[in-house]
């Protein structure tokens, strides 16, 4: 290591879209009232490098609290049903065992920010729940009437993660109006 | 040395494979990164800095 010339500072690598964490504990009770809405974001990346610096620093869901919801939702998208770019959207969701879905969520990060999904476009963004027994991981999407878009990215998703089960797409308007578990819309 | 799809490069495609290459050289919390107290330890892992992938090539 006798380099007299340091190598000028790389460029970041541009990402497609600029994405944001978003961390959410509606089940908090001690810290609830400290949190207000309990919604918050985090930060906004739009390079690799930032992405990385960003991961390597958060919990990753196996060390989240209970409760917790973990989102990476593109720029200017809030993740909420009412957002207007979610409001006639939808998600397919996987399910794993506590502690077992860190792989998957990076994975699904990698994928979307990478921009590896034929109908990037129609993502919105992915979340991570951490709840007492299970942990699920869902991808939101734009528009649920389009089945085409819907279906591919679930066939893509399974593939990404080499995910075998089937799972199932739930139409957001659908869940707001089921009291218990809404039907799938589609299923891969 | 940019994995880009060449066939779309109006679109910033980046592999699996190539994006996992910056994971163990990209460590510090991007600048301007802000947090509130109250979440920090909540969010942050306790050993910031430190790559969570496992890499026996770490330095």
């Amino acid at each position: 290591d006798s380099n007299s010339h340091a190598p000028p500072p790389p460029a970041k690598h541009q990402l497609e879209h600029a994405w944001t964490f978003w961390f959410d504990n509606p089940q908090g009770k001690s810290k609830q009232a400290a949190w207000g809405s309990s919604m918050r974001p985090i930060h906004t990346f739009s390079t690799v490098e930032d992405f990385w610096g960003l991961y390597n620093n958060i919990h990753r869901p196996s060390k989240l609290v209970v409760g917790a919801d973990f989102h990476c939702f593109k720029d200017k998208i809030e993740p909420k049903w009412e957002d207007p770019i979610c409001a006639n959207g939808g998600k397919w969701t996987i399910s794993c065992g506590r502690g077992k879905s860190d792989t998957m969520w990076l994975h699904t990060l990698l994928a979307m920010i990478g921009e590896q999904f034929d109908h990037g476009d129609e993502i919105c963004g992915a979340v991570v729940s951490v709840r007492g027994k299970q942990e699920r991981i869902a991808i939101w999407t734009k528009d649920a009437a389009n089945e085409a878009a819907q279906i591919s990215i679930g066939k893509q998703w399974k593939e990404f993660l080499d995910y075998k089960d089937s799972i199932g797409f739930i139409v957001h308007d659908d869940a707001k109006k089921a009291d218990k578990g809404p039907k799938n819309r589609y299923t891969v | 040395e940019v994995n880009k799809d060449k066939d779309d490069l109006d679109h910033k495609k980046y592999s699996r494979d190539f994006l996992l290459t910056f994971a163990q050289s990209c460590i510090h919390l991007p600048a301007g990164f802000k947090i509130g107290s109250d979440i920090s330890q909540t969010v942050l892992n306790v050993h910031a800095g430190t790559p969570f992938i496992a890499n026996s090539e770490l330095n």
